[in-house]
């Protein structure tokens, strides 16, 4: 079942090609739950968006880890270091999760409310391990371990909130379902529980429990889902099996 | 003048990290001008509270700006997109 069909706009001309790529308008699709550009009419894949978003957490994880060993290593202040973090963990976390919901235009005051929230418990253990850095009871790789876990907050969020987005997916005039399965990263440690989640292959997305959630890894958690839209009357050619 | 070295030595601090001067003015001044009285900048560590705040039209206006000056071109207006019922 192929899941990219196009919306009927203009295609690109081939001298276009190259404006294309610069600051490309995007519309999001409610009812597909996909970023769609407007020059070419095409989504932008699930597997594009989800490499996209390693990439934004990778260079949320370096900049959080350069300020973590700056205040370390003595260079900024107990109170430097925890205004920075709180102010990058805020900005990381919230592109997160409007990656997830499809744009600003999708995030709702309940939203908000509940990130506050969450940020907030971020910045008492952020505020704590400022505390434990000047106490020494943390050396540099503990420090940056904690950093791992502060983003992977951020991670979690964007994965909660895409799973429920996602989740209302459908295709015009089909009777579908969207399916999941965890994905295990090549090179990470797992924690028990992921390697079982992984095990259980296809099933409803519904069903599918987001990385850093009810396993040991919480904010460290490596895996990532990928993601299907099938007709109803397949899936059970779908669910426990790991078909491309 | 001993103020003023301080703040020079944490804007390079934070520069030598990646963060962009702005960031790296913001934050320091931020910390010197909310420091308690007989703390003093350099030894105070802020509560939970302090840096906390709601998510508001500024706190996402900051987070778009960020978004777009940080991201490739191809993907720069992505989180601007508008959504639409089809």
């Amino acid at each position: 079942m192929a899941d990219d069909e196009e919306l009927e706009l203009a295609p690109a001309q081939p001298e276009e090609k190259e404006r294309d790529e610069l600051l490309v308008g995007y519309i999001w699709s409610k009812r597909r739950k996909r970023f769609v550009s407007v020059r070419t009419g095409k989504p932008i894949s699930e597997a594009e968006l989800q490499r996209l978003f390693k990439r934004h957490i990778a260079d949320a994880e370096d900049k959080m880890s350069a300020i973590a060993t700056a205040f370390h290593e003595g260079r900024i202040s107990p109170a430097v270091f925890v205004e920075r973090m709180a102010t990058e963990q805020r900005r990381h976390t919230v592109q997160s999760v409007v990656m997830a919901k499809g744009g600003f235009d999708e995030m709702d005051a309940a939203l908000l409310i509940a990130l506050a929230l969450l940020l907030r418990e971020t910045n008492q253990r952020i505020v704590g391990t400022a505390h434990d850095v000047l106490d020494g009871k943390v050396s540099l790789p503990q420090l940056l371990n904690r950093v791992e876990g502060y983003v992977g907050e951020g991670r979690k969020s964007f994965f909660q909130h895409w799973k429920e987005t996602v989740a209302g997916a459908v295709l015009t005039g089909q009777d579908t379902v969207v399916i999941a399965r965890r994905l295990l990263h090549p090179f990470a440690k797992h924690c028990k529980d992921c390697p079982y989640y992984h095990s259980l292959g296809w099933g409803l997305l519904e069903n599918t429990v987001m990385p850093g959630f009810a396993c040991q890894c919480g904010g460290h958690c490596r895996c990532r889902i990928i993601e299907r839209i099938i007709p109803r009357n397949e899936l059970e050619q779908w669910v426990g099996t790991f078909r491309q | 003048m001993a103020n003023d070295l301080w703040v020079e030595r944490q804007i390079s601090a934070l520069l030598s990290t990646g963060i962009n001067s702005i960031d790296a003015q913001q934050s320091v001044t931020w910390v010197h001008r909310r420091a308690p009285v007989g703390v003093g900048a350099a030894e105070w560590i802020p509560a939970a509270d302090d840096v906390s705040m709601p998510i508001d039209e500024a706190v996402l206006h900051d987070a778009r700006v960020l978004w777009f000056a940080e991201k490739p071109a191809k993907v720069k207006r992505l989180l601007d997109s508008r959504g639409i019922d089809g």
